[in-house]
């Protein structure tokens, strides 16, 4: 079974799963508590406000009694995620004063438009280069239009960008005079590095440049989808709250959550197996190695993951060669010629001594039946053991399987859980920090 | 460069037009008591603030509703009134110019505020977002109203809260005087608003952020205060009367205390169609027509 990895799809995801000190560290900036605010579900954010100046804890059940039997799931993501941003904390004492309200602060002053710019800034930098890179270039390109540049033609030069090789020098000869005015601009976001010859001048794509389609990738997200289809509805359905109806909204979310749980990893598929010994002893092999991916015993198919191909070419080579001396009749014929004629010697002694040979195969195939009734017996004495140990009249515990499947996790469908699910225990009390 | 703000919309989105009520005779009634005019817009722009922080994309219209006047003060989709305290400079010469204005005739009484002309500007600035921009801005309308109804606006604000039901926008009132507003009663009821009377005039701020703050996408997940009792009772077209039973014209459905030969707003004849069909033009309407 793959395994199922939840990525932090953006950068509010990240900082939930920051450490409580650095977390506690960021609430310092009125700027960081805004942005984070804004982040919080909608109804995170007005339990927030309407809690702000409660300077006592609440009780988990009367905050239940806030919603309506419709928005029980709702509130809960709500709770959930105030308490995984420490926005507020779980008490069981109820005796005890929470801190200073975190948001006070916040209500004093909003940033100017520079002190934002800041902050954006300060945000890019904690993201991967890829999401800042597409940031950059998703505001390049929607400003495209006011500065005489078809957005069309920037992302067509920009893909195209993608597929150049990294390192390697082009002539800007062979570019369009658009194209050249945005690779000024590209190399000053470190897509492409000029290089100025005497009479020709060069760009070379950077790493950043041939990773664009990576970051290109994942545009269609489920609030891009939504918001498109919020600003393309017709008038009269416009005019509807929610213009796009929940069900549809919910699917594309499942869709998405469904899109981040699949992980692409590299296999080899194997069919057309000559029996089935082979494809079980295969799969056994694959399974050993702990590379087997998928298999259907029925129609007889395998994939294993690339890591293992070599040990499992290897393998087949072997299962190949085993079989076909069983079961083709003229296998000499497929094995290669052997010069030193040592193979001939060999088959001429075992004819010659036929009778030795198969008293022996015979010898090897008794003590292996021995071994196994031996076994048997040993095992069937230990389980009377055992058994005696019960009282009699009442029923014996079926004994545990040997192997107990390893109890999974639900699936992590539920776009708001990230890491451990917290548990809210129904007396529990929170209180805001 | 613009913000980080990738997304375009959200569900929490929220265009909010408050109306505040600065009728100065209200006011002064109130100079008694703990709650007065000043206290009252601190907890106005606390809220405010509160509001445009929750999303990047809220937007803030405060529309003073005064005695004789009614104006905006406040937009914060105007870049230069990024914070709420912005409003305090213009809502002071508002205040100073709706005075000069009612100076000329002497009023008795509290007198009552201009809620209809505040509710149309409320919505024709809501028509002409609609109409400009290509996102639903889920608006909502917030009366902070303490005047007590003028029965002379009868008609107007009837037909206020009708446009507003059409464009589907909520009336949400929050009546800080001592009695309840029918008028506000009605306008939340059929606009499928809030209609609250805090208890407490002090703890403003808190039933502001409550039950005012939430958008209309969490109004269905959440528990908001339910309609008690709405006083449906109308009031007579001819002296603007509160009337539990009347006269109501067949023809365009206008509404008199007392029996009249010819309706005043559609012009038709009842005194010959009575001689004729004494039942067929008039009836008598009774209480909630």
């Amino acid at each position: 079974m793959p395994q199922v990895k939840i990525v932090a799809r953006n950068f509010m995801d990240m900082v939930a799963s920051l450490p409580v000190m650095k977390l506690d560290m960021l609430y310092d900036n009125s700027f960081i508590c805004e942005a984070i605010l804004r982040s919080l579900p909608p109804l995170a954010k007005k339990y927030v406000l309407q809690m702000l100046y409660i300077d006592i804890p609440i009780t988990a059940k009367s905050m239940e009694e806030w919603v309506l039997p419709d928005g029980f799931s709702k509130h809960k993501v709500a709770i959930d995620r105030l308490i995984q941003l420490r926005v507020m904390t779980e008490t069981f004492d109820s005796g005890i004063l929470p801190r200073e309200p975190m948001p006070s602060n916040i209500t004093v002053r909003l940033p100017s438009l520079e002190e934002l710019e800041a902050y954006a800034v300060e945000q890019w930098e904690l993201m991967d280069t890829n999401a800042q890179l597409w940031y950059i270039i998703r505001e390049y390109i929607t400003n495209a239009e006011e500065r005489g540049v078809d957005s069309a033609d920037l992302i067509a030069f920009l893909l195209e960008l993608s597929f150049h090789v990294t390192g390697k020098a082009y002539n800007t000869n062979t570019i369009t005079d658009l194209q050249r005015s945005i690779i000024k601009d590209l190399s000053d976001l470190g897509l492409i590095k000029l290089q100025q010859g005497r009479k020709e001048s060069w760009f070379i794509p950077t790493k950043l440049a041939t990773n664009l389609s990576i970051s290109l990738a994942d545009t269609t997200s489920r609030k891009q989808i939504v918001s498109f289809l919020q600003q393309n509805a017709h008038p009269r359905v416009a005019e509807r709250i929610p213009s796009v109806p929940e069900n549809v909204t919910d699917q594309i979310r499942l869709w998405e959550s469904d899109l981040n749980r699949v992980e692409m990893e590299p296999a080899h598929f194997y069919d057309e197996f000559p029996s089935k010994d082979v494809f079980e002893a295969a799969c056994d092999f694959a399974r050993e190695y702990g590379g087997l991916l998928w298999e259907d015993s029925k129609r007889m198919r395998l994939v294993v993951k690339a890591d293992i191909l070599t040990e499992m070419k290897e393998f087949l080579r072997q299962i190949a060669i085993t079989a076909d001396v069983f079961l083709n009749s003229d296998w000499e014929k497929d094995l290669p010629e052997d010069p030193s004629g040592r193979f001939d010697d060999f088959k001429d002694f075992v004819d010659s001594n036929s009778d030795i040979c198969q008293w022996i195969a015979l010898l090897c195939v008794l003590t292996q039946g021995c071994c196994i009734l031996l076994a048997t017996i040993l095992r069937t004495l230990g389980q009377v053991k055992e058994n005696s140990h019960e009282y009699e009249g009442e029923y014996a515990e079926p004994s545990a399987p040997l192997l107990r499947p390893p109890e999974l996790p639900p699936n992590p469908l539920y776009p708001y859980v990230i890491g451990e699910p917290v548990h809210i225990e129904p007396h529990s009390v929170y209180k805001n920090v | 460069m613009t913000p980080v703000s990738s997304k375009l919309y959200a569900d929490d989105v929220s265009l909010l037009m408050v109306l505040v009520d600065t009728n100065p005779y209200f006011w002064s009634s109130m100079k008694n008591t703990a709650f007065t005019f000043p206290k009252f817009i601190s907890h106005v722009l606390a809220f405010l603030n509160s509001i445009l922080l929750l999303n990047q994309m809220n937007q803030v219209v405060v529309i003073a509703t005064g005695y004789n006047s009614c104006d905006y003060v406040f937009d914060s989709s105007t870049s230069s009134m990024q914070r709420a305290e912005c409003l305090l400079e213009k809502l002071e010469d508002f205040v100073d110019k709706d005075e000069s204005l009612s100076q000329e005739d002497s009023v008795d009484g509290i007198g009552f505020s201009l809620l209809s002309g505040s509710l149309s500007m409320a919505l024709c600035y809501i028509q002409r977002v609609f109409r400009s921009g290509p996102l639903h801005p889920q608006p909502r309308i917030l009366c902070l109203h303490g005047s007590p109804d003028g029965p002379g606006q009868y008609v107007a604000v009837m037909n206020s809260i009708f446009s507003a039901q059409r464009s589907m926008v909520p009336i949400d009132s929050c009546v800080i005087g001592s009695q309840h507003s029918a008028f506000l009663q009605q306008a939340s009821y059929i606009t499928g608003g809030v209609y609250l009377k805090p208890q407490v005039s002090d703890g403003l701020f808190q039933y502001l952020s409550t039950v005012f703050a939430t958008d209309l996408h969490s109004r269905s997940f959440l528990q908001l205060p339910r309609p008690v009792g709405v006083d449906f009772r109308a009031s007579c077209f001819c002296h603007k009367n509160t009337i539990d039973m009347g006269f109501i014209c067949s023809v365009c459905l206008s509404i008199f205390c007392k029996h009249h030969k010819k309706c005043s707003t559609c012009g038709s004849n009842f005194g010959e169609a009575r001689k004729q069909d004494p039942s067929a033009s008039d009836q008598r309407t009774s209480d909630g027509s």
